[in-house]
C-alpha cells in the first residue's frame, strides 16, 4: 500500500517537474523563435493609403541606381542609457538592414562605437559628428548621457555626413544623402536679394532675413549670391536655379540679365513682396503695420511673361492662419525686467493654402500640406503668351478678397471678423492665384532694346536707365521653367516679436525643397517626401448647418433687430450641428447594441422553445 | 479534429446562452465608442485627441485603446473556460471522455477566440462606417487593424485561458488574467525608465507593440504574425500541461 502511494507521489513529482521543464523550454523556444524572426524575417507590407511605414519607390529607385559599393559607417553609441534612444537606434538599424537588402550587393555597413573606441571618437570628431545630450529617467534620477548618433556615407570618393540621425525621417535623410552621392555634382543655386537682418534707422524695427531658408538650401546644394547684374554681369550658366527674393527697385539691366539667364535655359523663382513695411506699430502705440508699395523693377518682364503680381494683398477669411507675436509691455515696476504679452489671432492676410488651393498634378504640390503665404499679393489673371503654359500652383479660397497695401492691418480678432463679414457681404469673393508656374518658350520684352548697364557717371537714378544697347537678345530660346510667387514672407525668418514661424513651418520648408528639387530635376526626392499623412477632415456639422440656413454669405445687418435675428439663427445652427454630431455617433452604436440584444433574445428564446418541444 | 470542432461548437453555443457575453459586448461597445468619440487617448508620451477634437477621419484612437480594453475583456470572456468546469466539477467528467486534452484546449481556445473576434468586429466596424460617412477614412488601415486585433485577441485568449486553467474560481481567473495582460500592456509605458538592456527586450515582448506599431497603422509584418503564433502555441501547450497535471493529481 505504502509503496503504491510512494509510486503515485513520485509520479506526481515527476509530472510537476516535467511541467516546469516544459514551461521553461517553451519560454526559451518563444524567445529564440522571436529572435530568429526579428533577425531573418524583416518582411512587411504597408497597406495604408498614406504609405508612411514602408520604404518608398523613390528609395528603391535611388538605391537601384548605385553602381559601385556604398559604404555606410554608423557612429552610434553602443550602450544608450535612455530606453527610448535605444529603441530609436534599433529602429534605425532595422531600416538600414532593409535598405541594405534593397541595395543588393552595393551597400556595406560598418559599425563604429565612438563611446568605446578612441579611434572612432576621433574620426567622428573629424567628420563633424558631435555627441548629443540625452536625458532619461532612471528610478528617481535624471541621467544625462552624451550619445553619438551619426552616419558617414562614402561612394566613389565622395562622402555625405548625417551628423544626427532623425529616426522619424531617417529614410528621407538617408535616401537624400545617397541621391546626392550618386549624382555627379551638387546643384548650384543663386540668390538675388538681401538676406541678412538689417536694423531700420534707430528703431527696433527690422527688415526680413532669410537665414534659415538659406541654411536649408546649403545643406544639400551650393548656394551663391548673385551680384552685379545692374553692371551687366551675366548670371553664370553654372547656376541651375536662381532665387530672386523680395526684388526691390531692380535696375532694368538686372531684369534683362535675369531674362537672358532664363532664355539660356536657367530656372528662376521670383518671390515678390512689394510691401515696404515697418513694425513700429507693434512696440509703439496701436497694432498697425505701416506699409508702402515698392516697385520691383520687374514689371515689364513679368507682364511680358504673363504673370505679374498686383500691388495688393489677399484677404482670405476662409483659410486664415494663426498669427502670433509678443507685444512689449512696460517693464516690471518691481524688478525692472522687460515684459511682453502674447497675442494670437486668426488673420485673413495669412493664407493657409488648403488642398483645394493646390494643383495636385504638379510635382511641387506633392505631399504639400497647407503652406502659409503671409501678406500675399495676388498674381493678375492674364493670358500667358503664345507657347507658354501658366499653371496656378497655389490659390486662395473661393471667398478671398483683395485689399490695398497700406490699408490699416488690424490684429484685433473682433475687428478682423467684422471686416470679413463686410467683405463677404460685398459678394465679390473669388479665388486668386498666389503662385504660378510658367513653362514653355518665354518671350523677352527686351528684343531690340537691351537696357544699358548702370553707369554712375551717366545715370542720375540708380534704379532706371533710358539708354539701350544693340546687343543680341535671346527670346523664346529655351523650354523655360519659372515660378512666380506673390509672397516672399513664406520663406523668411520670424521677426523679433513674431511667434509665427514663417519658414519655421514644416509645410513651408517642404514647399521650398519641392520647388528646388523640381527645378533642379531632383524629382525622385520629391517622391520621397510625398509620404506625409493626408488631411482627412471630418464634416463640420456646424458649418453645414450655417450653410443650409443661408447664414454664410449675407449682407451686413441693417439694424439691431436684424442682427439679433441672425444671432439667434446662428445659435440654432450650432445646436443643429451638435445634434447632427451626436446622431452620427449614436445611431450605429445603438444599432449594434440592438443587433446584439436582438440576436441574444432570438437565440435564447429559440433554444428554450426547442428544449420545451 | 472532429472532436475539437465538437468542443468548439459546444463552447461557442454555451457562450451565446450566457448573459455574461451580451453584457460584456454591450459594455465594450459603449465604452470604446465613448473613449473614441469624446475622450481620446491621454496616456503616454504622445496623447491623441478624440475624434471630434482631432477632426480627422482616423481610427487610430480606437486601435490605441484596444490592447488595454482587451486586457480586461478577454479575461472576462475566458474566465470560466477552465475554472468554471473545475468549480462545478464538470472538468473531471470532461477529462474522462475519450478525448485528448489538447483537443479540448484547442476547441475551447477557438470558441473564445471566435467570440473575441466577433466582439472586436462589432465594436470596430460600426464606428468605422460612421467615420467613413464623415470623412475620407483609409479602409485598408481599418481592415489591417482588424486583422491585427484578431491576432492580438488570439494571443490574449491563449494567456487568459492558461490563467483560467491555473485558477479554481472564475473571479480569481478574471482578476489574475486582467492583471497579467494589464502588466503586459503597462510594460510598454515603462520602456523609458527601464534599464537599457531590458528596454528593447521588454518592448519586443509586449503584445501591444506588435499590434500598435504595425497592424494598427496598416502595416502587415511577418514578425508580428510569428510572435502571436508562438505566444498562442506557448499558452495552449502550457494550458494542456496544466490540465494534464491535474488529471494525475
Amino acid at each position: 500500500m505504502n509503496s503504491t502511494r510512494s509510486k503515485i507521489r513520485t509520479a506526481r513529482l515527476n509530472l510537476r517537474l516535467n511541467l516546469w521543464l516544459t514551461a521553461l523550454l517553451l519560454g526559451a523556444l518563444l524567445a529564440v523563435g522571436n529572435d530568429l524572426a526579428r533577425q531573418h524575417m524583416p518582411r512587411r507590407k504597408d497597406l495604408s493609403e498614406d504609405q508612411l511605414y514602408a520604404l518608398s519607390e523613390a528609395s528603391v529607385r535611388i538605391l537601384g541606381s548605385l553602381e559601385d559599393r556604398l559604404q555606410v559607417t554608423t557612429f552610434f553609441t553602443g550602450h544608450m542609457e535612455s530606453g527610448q534612444m535605444a529603441l530609436a537606434k534599433a529602429h534605425v538599424m532595422g531600416q538600414l538592414q532593409e535598405l541594405q537588402a534593397l541595395a543588393d550587393e552595393h551597400m556595406e555597413l560598418v559599425d563604429l562605437d565612438p563611446s568605446t573606441s578612441s579611434q572612432a571618437a576621433t574620426r567622428a570628431e573629424q567628420l563633424g559628428i558631435q555627441p548629443i545630450t540625452q536625458e532619461s529617467l532612471q528610478g528617481t534620477q535624471i541621467v544625462r548621457q552624451a550619445v553619438f548618433f551619426g552616419l558617414q556615407l562614402q561612394y566613389r570618393g565622395r562622402e555625405q555626413i548625417l551628423d544626427v540621425v532623425d529616426p522619424r525621417s531617417f529614410e528621407v535623410q538617408f535616401a537624400s544623402a545617397v541621391y546626392s552621392l550618386v549624382r555627379d555634382r551638387r546643384a548650384r543655386i543663386g540668390w538675388l536679394g538681401d538676406w541678412e537682418r538689417k536694423l531700420d534707422n534707430a528703431t527696433t524695427a527690422t527688415r526680413s532675413s532669410y537665414v534659415t531658408a538659406r541654411a536649408l538650401l546649403e545643406r544639400r546644394h551650393v548656394l551663391e549670391d548673385v551680384k552685379g547684374l545692374e553692371f551687366g554681369d551675366a548670371i553664370s550658366n553654372d547656376l541651375d536655379l536662381v532665387f530672386v527674393v523680395r526684388p526691390t527697385k531692380l535696375h532694368p539691366r538686372a531684369a534683362f540679365e535675369l531674362d537672358q539667364y532664363v532664355q539660356r535655359g536657367g530656372r528662376l523663382v521670383i518671390c515678390v513682396d512689394q510691401a515696404d513695411y515697418s513694425w513700429l506699430g507693434l512696440d509703439r502705440a496701436g497694432s498697425d503695420r505701416g506699409e508702402e508699395v515698392q516697385p520691383t523693377g520687374l514689371d515689364a518682364l513679368l507682364t511680358a511673361w504673363g504673370a505679374r503680381p498686383t500691388p495688393q494683398h489677399v484677404w482670405d477669411p476662409q483659410w486664415a492662419a494663426q498669427q502670433g507675436w509678443l507685444r512689449p509691455q512696460a517693464p516690471d515696476p518691481e524688478t525692472g525686467k522687460p515684459r511682453a504679452m502674447r497675442e494670437i489671432c486668426e488673420h485673413p492676410l495669412l493664407v493657409e493654402v488648403r488642398d483645394e488651393g493646390l494643383d495636385p498634378t504638379h510635382p511641387v504640390a506633392t505631399g504639400l500640406q497647407r503652406p502659409v503665404l503671409s501678406w500675399a499679393q495676388p498674381i493678375a489673371p492674364m493670358d500667358p503668351p503664345q507657347g507658354v503654359t501658366r499653371l496656378a500652383l497655389l490659390r486662395s479660397s473661393e471667398r478671398a478678397h483683395r485689399t490695398e497695401i497700406g490699408d490699416r492691418h488690424v490684429t484685433d480678432q473682433e475687428q478682423i471678423d467684422s471686416r470679413s463679414v463686410i467683405e463677404a457681404a460685398s459678394g465679390s469673393g473669388r479665388a486668386y492665384d498666389l503662385a504660378v508656374v510658367l513653362s514653355g518658350a518665354l518671350p523677352s520684352p527686351f528684343v531690340g532694346a537691351a537696357p544699358a548697364s548702370y553707369d554712375i557717371l551717366l545715370d542720375a537714378d540708380p534704379t532706371t536707365t533710358k539708354r539701350t544697347t544693340d546687343e543680341d537678345v535671346l527670346s523664346r530660346s529655351s523650354d523655360a521653367r519659372v515660378v512666380i510667387m506673390g509672397d516672399a514672407d513664406w520663406m523668411r525668418d520670424a521677426g523679433n516679436y513674431e511667434l509665427y514661424p514663417f519658414i519655421g513651418r514644416r509645410e513651408n520648408q517642404l514647399l521650398l525643397m519641392n520647388l528646388v528639387d523640381w527645378l533642379t530635376q531632383g524629382e525622385d526626392l520629391i517622391d520621397l517626401r510625398r509620404r506625409v499623412p493626408q488631411h482627412r477632415d471630418l464634416v463640420d456639422f456646424e458649418a453645414v448647418a450655417l450653410e443650409e440656413m443661408g447664414l454664410t454669405q449675407l449682407p451686413a445687418a441693417s439694424n439691431q433687430a436684424e442682427l439679433d435675428r441672425r444671432l439667434a439663427q446662428a445659435e440654432e445652427a450650432r445646436s443643429r450641428g451638435r445634434a447632427d454630431e451626436v446622431r452620427a455617433m449614436w445611431i450605429p452604436i445603438l444599432l449594434t447594441l440592438a443587433l446584439v440584444l436582438g440576436f441574444g433574445l432570438a437565440w435564447n428564446l429559440g433554444r428554450r422553445g426547442g428544449r420545451e418541444t | 479534429m472532429s472532436r475539437t470542432l465538437a468542443i468548439f461548437k459546444r463552447e461557442l453555443l454555451a457562450s451565446f446562452e450566457s448573459p455574461v457575453a451580451y453584457v460584456t459586448i454591450g459594455l465594450f461597445v459603449l465604452v470604446q465608442a465613448g473613449l473614441f468619440f469624446y475622450m481620446g487617448y491621454p496616456i503616454g508620451p504622445a496623447p491623441l485627441p478624440s475624434l471630434w477634437a482631432g477632426g480627422q477621419a482616423s481610427l487610430t484612437v480606437l486601435f490605441t485603446w484596444l490592447p488595454l480594453l482587451l486586457a480586461f475583456l478577454v479575461p472576462a470572456l475566458t474566465m470560466g473556460t477552465w475554472s468554471e468546469e473545475r468549480s462545478t466539477g464538470t472538468e473531471e467528467l470532461l477529462l474522462t471522455h475519450p478525448v485528448l486534452i489538447r483537443e479540448v484546449v484547442l476547441g475551447k481556445f477557438l470558441a473564445s477566440w471566435v467570440l473575441v473576434c466577433l466582439l472586436v468586429t462589432l465594436s470596430i466596424l460600426p464606428v468605422a462606417w460612421t467615420v467613413s460617412g464623415l470623412g475620407d477614412l483609409d479602409w485598408a488601415t481599418v481592415w489591417c487593424g482588424l486583422g491585427g486585433a484578431f491576432l492580438l485577441g488570439a494571443g490574449y485568449v491563449a494567456v487568459a485561458q492558461l490563467v483560467s486553467a491555473l485558477s479554481s474560481h472564475q473571479l480569481l481567473a478574471f482578476l489574475l488574467g486582467a492583471m497579467v495582460l494589464g502588466m503586459l500592456w503597462v510594460l510598454r509605458l515603462l520602456v523609458e525608465v527601464l534599464p537599457v538592456s531590458l528596454a528593447s527586450l521588454v518592448d519586443y515582448a509586449c503584445p501591444s507593440t506588435h499590434f500598435l506599431d504595425s497592424a494598427a497603422r496598416g502595416v502587415l509584418d511577418l514578425r508580428d504574425a510569428v510572435y502571436f503564433a508562438l505566444l498562442v502555441v506557448f499558452g495552449l501547450t502550457l494550458n494542456a500541461l496544466v490540465v494534464e497535471a491535474r488529471r494525475w493529481r
